[in-house]
Parts: C-alpha cells; sequence; structure tokens
C-alpha cells in the first residue's frame, strides 16, 4: 500500500512536467532526461509491485501454514477425547487427563520358584469415563494364572476363557457399562491389561499373579524382572505377512520425565543359607531374617520402569553335585521338578580341538549408546583369548550383514590387529535384520576337525522371532550358537530361545561394568567341554518328561531342569550323557522329595510351551512326511485346541486364552455419575494407552517402526507450481509491455 | 554516454524477462507434469488392475514401476473410483493413492490406512460424508465400510497404532480403513503437518 501511494505522489509530481515540457521545445534536453528518468523510475516502481505481490503470495501461506497447528489442536482435543482409534499425544497440554498407571509388584521366592503378585493402579483423573490399555512385558518363562479386579473394597476374580471368548466377553460388558478387566497373551513374553469404565476420578486395580522357575547359572540364582520393552524394529520384507507383524507399543517422548512409577519387594526363601544378595540393576535395601530368608525393597520407593531389575544370589558352595527334587501332588497325580547340577570337570580343563569362533555383532540402531561400547568391549575380550591355532571371524549387521574375511582366518596377531581396528570403526545405526547375519555366520563352516562356536552379541530388538528360531534351526548343522544380551532391555526370550535352538547358552549383560566378569564366564564355557547327549530315565513308562528328549547340551555351571508328571511318584533317575566325549551317568534319588507349590503349575507352562512350539512351526517344515498344506491347517488347530484345554483346565494365560474379569456388581453410584451416562455407554469411552518408557541408554531416532506408522505426506506442489508460474509469466508480460514501451519512446526520441 | 547506459539496461531487462519467462514455463510445466503423471498412469494402472483380478500376482504397471496395484477404492455416492496402489512413499503417491504397508490387511482386525494427494486423488474426500459406503475389492474380496468419522489431526503428534490389537489372519472381527489426506484442502503449500482422516468402519 505505501508504494502504491508513494508512486501516485510521483505520478502527480512529474505531471505538470510533462505537460509543461510537451509545450516548451527549447528545454529539450532536460525533458530526454525527464522522460527516460521517468520511465525507469515507473519500470522500476512496476517491479517492486510484482515483487511485492509475489512476496505477498509467499508470506500468505506461510502464514496459512503457520495458523494450522492452533486450529488443528482445538480439532485434535475435541475429537481426539472421544475416538478410541488414536494414540494419545504425549503433549503436556493433554498430558493432565491421560489415564496413569503405578505397578506394585510384591514377589516371594522359595526355593528356585517365584510367585509374583503385580498390582496395577490405573487412575482416571479426568471427567470422562475412560479405558485404560497398558503393554507390558513379563519374564519368558513366567505363565499368569490369576487376575482380581479390585474396585474400592470389592474384589472380582478373572475366569479364563478361549482369548476370542475371553474378548468377546470383556467387550460386551464394556459396552454394557460394567467394569471389567482383559489380560491378554500378546506375543512371546508381551502382555497387555485392558480395564474399562473407569469413573471420572476413579482408581481401579488391576492384580494378577505369575510364576516363574529362576535361573541358575555359575553358581547364582538370579531374577530379572522386565520393566519395559525395547522398540522392535519389523524387516519390511516380513511386513505383508501379518503372521510376522507384532504389535507396536506406545512410547513415550524422548524428552518427557518418565512415568509408571514401579515398587518391587522381595521376600527371599532361598532353602540354602544366602551368600553374597546383591542387584546390579537398582539400589536395594535387604533385610536379613535368617540365613535362608531376607526381605529386599528397592529403595527410592517408586522407579520409573526404564530398565530391568535384576537381583542375583550366591549359595555357600558344598563341593558335592546338587540335586533338588521338588514334587507336588495335585488330583491323584504326582508332578515333580529336578534341578541337577552335574558333576563338574576338573577346573581349568580345557578342549583339546581347535576352535573356530565366529563373533556376530549387532550394528543397528537400537545398539547406539551404551550398548554398543559393551559389545565392543565383549568382542576385544573374546578376541584376546583366541589361541594361535584357533580361527575367528566376524560379522557385522543391521538391516543386512557383512564379514570380516571371506571364510575365518587363523588367530595370529596381525590378523587380530586388523579385526581390533575394524571393531572400533563400524558405528550403530539402520534397522535389526537377524536372518541375513545368522545366515552368513552359520552357514560356511568348512573344517570339520574344527569345534564351531557362533557368539552373537544383539540387543534382540526385533519382532520376526519364529522366522530366525527356524533359520537357526535349518543352518545349525555342527556350529553352536551361544547368544550375548546387551543393554537395558535386551529381548531375553528371544535370546535364550535362539541359543536352545543354537545348542549354546544365554548370557546377559546389564552394565558396563558387568561386561568383564560375564564374558570371562561365557569364554570359560566355550573353552571347557560341554555335556551332550543328556537323558533322562525315570524307570516308568506313563512318566511324561518335559522339555522332551534330548535334553539341552550342558555348558559349565548351568543345572538341568526337568519337569515331569507320573501317577506314581518315581523312586529314582538316571542321568546319563557324554563329557568332552567320555559317556557319563548319575543316579539321582527322587525319595527325598521335598512338597512344594507350584510345581504342577509348571508342568503344564512347559507342556503349553512345548505345543506352542509345534504350533509355530512354520508350514513348509512336513511335520509327517507328505501332507498337504490343508493337513497342516488341520494339524495346526487340533494343537491349539490341545493347549486351549489344558491352558483353560489349569486357568493359564496362553497365546489362545486370555484372563477377564467383570465385575457384575450392581452399580451404585452417587447423582453426579448419571451426568457421564452417555460417555459410559462403551463406544464413547476415552481410550488412553499408556506409553512406554525408553529404555535407558537408548538413543531415540524417530523411525516409522519405533512409533507406529507415520501418515503419508499426501500433497503435491501441482497448484503452488501453477501459481508461482502463472505469477511469473504475468512479471515477464510486464516487463516485456515497459521494455517495449522504453524502446518505442527511444525510437520517438532518434527520430 | 547515456544511450550506452541505456542500452545495457535494455539488454539487462531483456535478459530478466527472459528468466522470468523461463521459470514461469517451468513452473507450469512440472505442475502439468504432475497432474498429468496422476492422470495419464490411471490407463496403465487400470490394464495391470485388470490383470491381477485375472490372477496376476505384483502386475506392475510399467516394467520399472516399484509399486502395484493391490485394490480398487470406491465411493458409490460420489461416483468415485480410485485404484490402490502399494506403499505410501511419494513415488507410489504420484500415481494412485496408497496402502499402508505397515498398517492391517484388508478384511483383517486393524486399521487399513490409504493416503492419497488431497489435491488429486484424494481431492473428493473433502465431500464425503458420515454414513457413506466406501467399498473396497481386492482381488480376491470384497470389503464394504460406512465412513463413520471425519478427524483432523496433526501429524507430529500422531501416529497410527493399526496394529496393537490385531489376531491371527482369518479369525479377524471387522476392521476399520482409514483414508488420509492432507489438510486443509485448500492450502497451497505442501508439506503441511496437519492430516484429514476419514474413518470408516466395515460393515458385515
Amino acid at each position: 500500500m505505501k508504494y502504491f501511494m508513494e508512486r501516485q505522489a510521483i505520478t502527480k509530481q512529474l505531471m505538470p512536467c510533462l505537460i509543461r515540457n510537451a509545450d516548451n521545445d527549447e528545454e529539450i534536453i532536460p525533458m530526454i532526461h525527464l522522460r527516460s528518468h521517468q520511465v525507469i523510475t515507473e519500470i522500476f516502481t512496476n517491479i517492486a509491485i510484482f515483487i511485492l505481490l509475489v512476496i505477498f503470495w509467499l508470506m500468505s501461506e506461510s502464514v496459512f501454514a503457520g495458523e494450522e497447528p492452533e486450529l488443528l489442536n482445538a480439532a485434535v482435543a475435541n475429537n481426539a477425547s472421544y475416538s478410541s482409534l488414536w494414540l494419545k499425544n504425549n503433549d503436556s497440554t493433554e498430558k493432565h487427563d491421560a489415564t496413569t498407571l503405578a505397578t506394585n509388584v510384591s514377589m516371594s521366592i522359595s526355593g528356585p520358584i517365584l510367585r509374583a503378585k503385580v498390582r496395577q493402579v490405573f487412575r482416571n483423573p479426568s471427567q470422562f469415563w475412560s479405558e485404560g490399555i497398558y503393554t507390558f512385558p513379563l519374564p519368558e518363562q513366567a505363565v499368569v494364572d490369576r487376575l482380581r479386579l479390585v474396585i474400592g473394597k470389592r474384589v472380582i476374580e478373572g475366569q479364563i476363557h478361549e482369548k476370542q471368548a475371553a474378548k468377546k466377553i470383556y467387550q460386551q460388558a464394556r459396552e454394557a457399562g460394567k467394569r471389567t478387566s482383559l489380560l491378554n497373551h500378546h506375543r512371546t513374553n508381551v502382555f497387555t491389561t485392558s480395564v474399562a469404565n473407569i469413573g471420572p476420578g476413579e482408581m481401579i486395580i488391576v492384580e494378577f499373579e505369575y510364576q516363574q522357575i529362576l535361573d541358575f547359572k555359575g553358581e547364582r540364582f538370579a531374577l530379572r524382572f522386565p520393566m519395559l520393552n525395547t522398540p522392535k524394529f519389523t524387516p519390511p520384507r516380513s511386513r505383508l505377512d501379518s503372521k510376522f507383524v507384532e504389535p507396536i507399543n506406545v512410547m513415550r517422548k524422548e524428552h518427557d520425565a518418565p512415568g509408571n512409577p514401579v515398587t518391587i519387594e522381595v521376600d527371599l526363601k532361598a532353602g540354602f543359607p544366602i551368600e553374597t544378595l546383591m542387584s546390579s540393576s537398582h539400589a536395594v535395601t535387604t533385610k536379613k531374617i535368617s540365613e535362608e530368608h531376607y526381605k529386599v525393597t528397592v529403595d527410592s520407593m517408586a522407579q520409573p520402569s526404564n530398565r530391568d531389575f535384576v537381583l542375583s544370589w550366591g549359595l555357600k558352595s558344598s563341593g558335592k553335585p546338587m540335586v533338588s527334587v521338588l514334587r507336588e501332588d495335585v488330583k491323584g497325580e504326582s508332578y515333580g521338578l529336578l534341578m541337577v547340577m552335574p558333576p563338574q570337570p576338573e577346573h581349568g580343563t580345557k578342549i583339546s580341538m581347535p576352535r573356530e569362533l565366529v563373533l556376530v555383532l549387532d550394528v543397528s540402531g537400537s545398539m547406539q549408546g551404551e550398548s554398543i561400547d559393551q559389545a565392543r568391549a565383549s568382542v576385544l575380550k573374546a578376541l584376546s583369548q583366541l589361541r594361535p591355532e584357533d580361527s575367528f571371524n566376524i560379522v557385522w549387521f543391521n538391516t543386512r550383514a557383512w564379514k570380516l574375511y571371506p571364510s575365518s582366518k587363523a588367530a595370529t596377531q596381525d590378523n587380530l590387529n586388523f579385526a581390533r581396528r575394524k571393531i572400533l570403526d563400524e558405528n550403530a545405526n539402520g534397522g535389526t535384520d537377524m536372518r541375513p547375519a545368522l545366515r552368513l555366520a552359520l552357514r560356511g563352516a568348512q573344517d570339520s576337525e574344527r569345534l564351531r562356536q557362533v557368539v552373537f552379541i544383539t540387543d534382540g530388538a526385533v519382532s520376526n522371532e519364529a522366522e530366525l528360531f527356524s533359520e537357526i534351526r535349518r543352518n545349525l548343522g555342527r556350529s553352536r550358537l551361544f547368544t550375548v544380551g546387551i543393554g537395558s532391555a535386551p529381548n531375553g526370550y528371544f535370546m535364550r530361545k535362539a541359543a536352545r535352538a543354537g545348542r549354546g547358552t544365554f548370557t546377559y549383560v546389564s552394565k558396563p561394568d558387568e561386561v568383564n566378569k560375564k564374558i570371562n564366564y561365557l569364554l570359560r564355557q566355550l573353552a571347557s567341554p560341554a555335556l551332550t547327549d543328556l537323558k533322562l530315565d525315570l524307570n516308568d513308562l506313563s512318566a511324561m518328561v518335559l522339555p522332551q528328549h534330548p535334553l539341552p547340551d550342558l555348558y559349565l555351571g548351568e543345572p538341568v531342569y526337568v519337569a515331569f508328571k507320573a501317577s506314581k511318584f518315581p523312586e529314582i533317575a538316571a542321568l546319563s550323557g557324554t563329557l568332552g566325549g567320555v559317556p557319563s551317568q548319575l543316579s539321582v534319588p527322587l525319595y527325598n522329595s521335598v512338597q512344594h507349590d507350584g510345581i504342577a503349575v509348571e508342568w503344564v507352562r512347559r507342556k503349553i510351551t512345548v505345543l506352542q512350539a509345534i504350533h509355530d512351526e512354520p508350514s513348509d517344515i512336513k511335520i509327517d512326511g507328505n501332507e498337504s498344506t490343508q493337513g497342516h491347517e488341520n494339524y495346526k488347530q487340533k494343537i491349539k485346541n490341545e493347549i486351549v484345554d489344558l491352558a483353560v483346565a489349569h486357568h493359564q494365560v496362553s497365546k489362545f486364552t486370555s484372563l477377564v474379569a467383570v465385575d457384575v456388581t450392581p452399580d451404585v453410584e452417587k447423582g453426579e455419575a448419571y451426568n457421564f451416562s452417555v460417555n459410559r455407554a462403551g463406544g464413547m469411552l476415552k481410550t488412553d494407552r499408556i506409553p512406554a518408557n525408553h529404555p535407558k541408554g537408548w538413543v531415540g531416532q524417530s523411525t516409522v517402526q519405533k512409533k507406529g506408522i507415520r501418515l503419508a505426506q499426501t500433497a503435491t506442489d501441482g497448484e503452488y507450481r501453477l501459481l508461482i508460474g502463472f505469477e511469473l509469466l504475468l512479471v515477464a508480460l510486464l516487463l516485456g509491455l515497459g521494455l517495449s514501451q522504453i524502446q518505442k519512446r527511444l525510437t520517438c526520441f532518434r527520430a | 554516454m547515456f544511450s550506452r547506459l541505456m542500452r545495457f539496461f535494455l539488454r539487462l531487462l531483456m535478459v530478466v524477462i527472459l528468466i522470468t519467462l523461463v521459470c514461469g514455463v517451468w513452473h507450469i510445466g512440472s505442475a502439468g507434469k504432475i497432474y498429468a503423471k496422476a492422470w495419464l498412469a490411471q490407463t496403465l494402472l487400470e490394464q495391470a488392475w485388470q490383470r491381477t483380478l485375472n490372477g496376476e500376482l505384483s502386475v506392475r504397471p510399467w516394467p520399472w514401476a516399484d509399486t502395484w496395484p493391490v485394490a480398487e477404492l470406491v465411493v458409490p455416492r460420489l461416483g468415485v473410483r480410485r485404484i490402490v496402489l502399494l506403499g505410501d512413499s511419494g513415488r507410489v503417491l504420484a500415481f494412485s493413492p496408497g496402502y499402508t504397508e505397515a498398517s492391517a490387511l484388508p478384511g483383517t482386525y486393524g486399521k487399513t490406512v490409504i493416503s492419497g494427494h488431497r489435491d488429486t486423488h484424494f481431492k473428493f474426500l473433502k465431500d464425503i460424508k458420515s454414513g457413506d459406503r466406501i467399498e473396497l475389492k481386492t482381488s480376491k474380496n470384497h470389503f464394504v465400510y460406512i465412513v463413520n468419522e471425519q478427524i483432523v489431526v496433526d501429524q507430529r503428534y500422531f501416529w497410527l497404532d493399526a496394529k496393537s490389537d490385531s489376531q491371527p489372519k482369518g479369525q479377524g472381527t471387522s476392521g476399520s480403513l482409514i483414508l488420509v489426506t492432507c489438510y486443509p484442502f485448500d492450502a497451497l503449500k505442501p508439506g503441511g503437518n496437519a492430516r484429514f482422516l476419514v474413518v470408516a468402519e466395515q460393515s458385515e
């Protein structure tokens, strides 16, 4: 506008001049001067105006663009509250009315069996009726068998149902406005609790119990309670096959304060004098009650759940082979759990045959931060222990895999130094695709004289696990696969099962200062002869032994756990195996067994695990020689029915069964609640997915796979370009007009 | 001296005009290319889709294409018919709406996500109303969805959780279909953060 006014002013000034000049021929020279000056000014002004117009266009767009979010937030706030489709954003503006969660865990340990009671407190601070959904991991050997819904003083016991039926019961209760809760086993060790119809300002407690057999390794019992899921990566190849795709968890934004506080109490009755009780992950307070009985509390009441809780304790070594037999009699059946620590070879006994060591190192994005440093330290440690007659190779992988040498090379100083340099050079980024890496590492064995050991170091953040297990089974050959879990949340289920399939061991490293100890232990295992071809004979044909034969290979310091069921509890068991090529046998007396709760539960869990593994087997592996796909489907269905029957009979949550609790008590509500009856009618429930925290030491990257589906870019710049194009053409036209005008005047002047 | 200056100025002006002209034509040309691509590709896509319906798999509409038709989207009330390609990258969306590979497969429990450009293939979304029927035809099946709600979200804060309740294939209860396009419809410049989502529930 200002320019317009100035221009008009200039024109007005010039006007009298022009007229006067036309009348007075004597002043022709100044006239030319004036004329050209005037024309040039005019052209410049024109240009200025058009540039201004163009700028205005551009500005107006950016102004619109700037306004969008404001408009948007209002629209979003209105819609999102009622839509059960969307993830709640973690924006501070909405935080105050999202459903929150606090977890209290109390564990009681008796011998090798842990029973835990987990209380998830869902609190709804908003004025709407809401539904809370929380996805969380449990230890991989855990089995959930009880669910209770606690509303004020009322306690509603959960019922076990087939998964679809349970979901239906939950949804019907949800629609009817009854308080209800559902506990689902999603995949491997991931569970989800949903609670519907949490009243405004109300608090509902979902309480469930799980049981687990503790790990025993290196003369220590270890308890690991996972507190978060590592964000997982599914390779694009698998993404269209719905069988492989796993649920995507909601993650809290990185800069947000972590939530979901957890308190943990442990009541530890070890059954033997406890030594060096400690936690490598959290600060804990221990209270000694007796030599065999301790109470442990995790310090600072509310720990945000951003790393796994680890507690371990040792036993005073007695120097004898350790045998423990636990027994439970249920409904005329006897269940037993046998733990045997086989006699160890003389200390320092080493394998004499040369070894081939293949180190596989995960350099994907999820390893970034602390994890990659720990992994590098482990690899360097492993390299330093090689003898000159051994050979080695290194495989790195993220979405693809590559090797140090085309085939393993002798462990000479030169080769080792070259490898060390390379290890420090590789940085962590990209997704995780383990399949090519496993294939590369497991295949390519050439020297049958050597003992081939593959050490696989990763944080296990993958979701196409089934695919990987069949890969291991197919390619294992003579190799043995040892997995090392690194970082604050390795996927223990995957790592343990991969090691099991690869007939090796699993090692978990949670802190950098643990690397040395844990890796040393693994290296000792690698260098010591293993106990293979294990067999347990109960002298009872009716007995069902789990896991089935062959039992896994046993490495230094690993016990064997065997669960069995028999109509009559056997007197004696014979354990046979081959130790470093020499057959050996051990006779285990069973008559001094101890009555213990939870043995039947453990046996059923193992049975379901075995059935589940058969069910999950990919269809290209034939169960019976020449079966058709249809036959395979029928077979799968049969296995599934078997799992459902067993799980329902024993009240256990499995992949095909869920626990559901519905509050049937007539609802006596205060008058106020009726105001919100609209919101209470099922469909209008506000759904909050409680976001998980980021693992400690995990450097976030906002990739599609980690945070759910990112919406696509859905506009072309077609219209924009059209406008700019026409704008420019218009400018050119006007400039051209100006030009022709000047030329006309100039010719006029010359003439 | 003056006339030399004048001549220089005139030449400069000529150059400026020429550059402006070329730029203008180029912009219009590239805009034309976008529309031409969107429009011309339809014939090839149509052929590829017919072959897909006849039982072929992964029919590339042109030999170097990195996508192929997976479904056909029909909105009877608006007389709209679109062929849906695999993937939601910019390269795919230039030709036709695209199915987001990470979302649920049509007919399974979960959310099926299809994205399209607000100024070409999905321009019709601004006229869609709750209760409208959307038909999605895959090579083997035919699904009917009813529009349930239309929502505007900011893509910086919202991620679709398409599979959180996913169930094994073949056991699905009804799923939902989500059509995604940019918002506002008349914004000039691409790259805004607002998305317009049409949520349709599968009808039995």
